[in-house]
């Protein structure tokens, strides 16, 4: 029994592994800027946020530096952003390995989700150490509190991701409607400003938005001068649930994809 | 010995459902050389996917306990942006094979040159099959699985692809679904015709034919005939 889950471990593993390696060769393939767009695109929206602050003036709310505020904003946006991309785009691009190997509509999604989470540890890595080197250190405060953040994150979009992705198979409307619906998350998720700076109007309608909760926990992980009170880890943890559960029932009532395609 | 037991499939048509599959239950034995005929549109292409395991039925029930193949020859797992050998590794990896013997394989086996180190997307269809059925020949299934694709390519290759396929038929079974009845008289040994979503038991291809003719598969016009008797 242990042996065999074993062995299913191993090979989801290494299904997983070739599936991700796939998508890392095709997704830039023939660009001679080629995977690095991954990490240069996050770094040109912190640049450009960046250059916006300074043109009206504007400083954080908080006592830290306007770089690193924005980093800890647009690093786990883009991170929800493009796992939901990502996991969308999965289905179109790797849908013919459902042939070999068994490969399932699960382990793609999986596998895109399990990318994006790396590439933004990657890029949340590689957009500290710019800063450090263009405008001095910036200790993280607590480590584990900003990796629970990303991790957070990274749960809810996949749970969405893997919702939006499903309904997309079934209904070419929803597949539609997602990137439009994900857009004004951007206004809404904390990237440029925390949550006191809000007028109080605000706050108990955007205490819906599971996403501005992570931005929250991680701001708290990394400023030492920032606590927020704001945050409640259960309510990104049982929307993702609750997303996740929708998924499966999509699942197991549908069956099948709209081109017949196992939905498994 | 893949199981088929009491297999329904159909299709939602505006006008109703359009039955592929109705209550169908069958053995394919692991090294039978089993023939089905099959005009298209009658669930050819459903049915192996069935069998593969890509689609599931809407009652009864698939059991597999042996390996089976991808459809033999397909290119669908080629991505056109990587070349074909970037492409015949990956799947190497997911098929957990040796992946530097099955690139040998299939580079050999194919014989297109440089092109083999070009994107997928710049082939020739022609250059795409032979790749495609190169990577079918280079893995070994318990039974293979072929949606009328025997060959590929010019008549040289064909005759290579034929000789493989043979080569690989002592040690496996087949499935072939085909719409010609002279392709799985080479072949199959025991032989069926889909007709209605039933699978009739026949002695020869040409009693599989003659059934469909019977039932009027083929239709009355004059060309049908003509092909029928070519």
């Amino acid at each position: 029994m242990t042996g065999t889950l074993s062995t299913g471990l191993w090979n989801l593993g290494a299904t997983l592994h070739t599936l991700m390696l796939r998508e890392v060769r095709c997704r830039f393939a023939g660009d001679p800027v080629g995977y690095l767009w991954t990490f240069l695109v996050p770094l040109l929206w912190i640049a450009t946020l960046m250059a916006f602050f300074t043109l009206i003036g504007r400083t954080p709310g908080i006592p830290v530096s306007t770089p690193a505020f924005i980093a800890t904003g647009v690093v786990p946006y883009v991170l929800f952003r493009y796992t939901i991309s990502a996991m969308a785009r999965a289905i179109g691009t790797q849908r013919h390995m459902v042939h070999f190997a068994g490969v399932r509509i699960s382990d793609m999604l999986l596998a895109a989700a399990l990318l994006e989470l790396l590439n933004a540890l990657l890029v949340a890595a590689l957009v500290w150490a710019m800063i450090a080197l263009a405008f001095g250190p910036v200790p993280i405060h607590d480590p584990l509190q900003t990796l629970e953040g990303l991790l957070l994150t990274a749960f809810i979009a996949a749970a969405f991701g893997r919702l939006a992705a499903v309904a997309g198979l079934l209904s070419e409307t929803v597949k539609r409607l997602t990137p439009i619906l994900i857009r004004p998350l951007f206004w809404v998720s904390g990237v440029f400003f925390t949550v006191p700076e809000l007028p109080p109007a605000l706050p108990p309608y955007l205490w819906w938005n599971p996403l501005l909760h992570a931005v929250e926990v991680i701001r708290s992980g990394v400023f030492a001068d920032y606590t927020s009170d704001f945050y409640d880890i259960r309510l990104p943890l049982l929307a993702s649930a609750m997303a996740l559960v929708v998924s499966h029932l999509l699942q197991s009532a549908f069956g099948r994809t709209r081109d017949g395609t196992e939905l498994t | 010995m893949i199981t088929l037991l009491n297999v329904t499939r159909y299709h939602m048509k505006p006008d109703g459902p359009e039955i592929l599959l109705n209550d169908v239950s069958l053995q394919f034995p692991r090294h039978a050389k089993t023939g089905i005929l099959a005009l298209a549109g009658s669930g050819k292409t459903t049915l192996a996917r069935l069998i593969s395991g890509v689609e599931r039925p809407d009652s009864g029930h698939v059991e597999r306990r042996c390996s089976v193949s991808f459809p033999l020859g397909t290119t669908l797992g080629f991505h056109p942006r990587l070349s074909g050998a970037e492409n015949i590794r990956l799947l190497a990896r997911l098929l957990r094979r040796d992946v530097a013997e099955t690139v040998d394989y299939c580079e050999s086996f194919a014989d297109i040159g440089p092109a083999f180190h070009r994107p997928v997307g710049q082939y020739a269809p022609a250059l795409r099959a032979r790749l495609g059925f190169a990577f079918s020949m280079s893995v070994e299934f318990d039974t293979y699985l072929s949606d009328g694709v025997t060959s590929a390519g010019d008549h040289l290759f064909r005759d290579k692809c034929e000789a493989a396929l043979f080569e690989r038929l002592n040690r496996s079974g087949l499935i072939l679904l085909s719409r010609h009845a002279r392709t799985l008289n080479r072949f199959c040994t025991t032989f069926y015709a889909l007709h209605e979503g039933r699978l009739i038991p026949c002695d020869s291809a040409d009693e599989a034919q003659d059934t469909l003719d019977y039932a009027g598969s083929y239709g009355t016009t004059f060309w049908n005939a003509e092909a029928r008797h070519a």
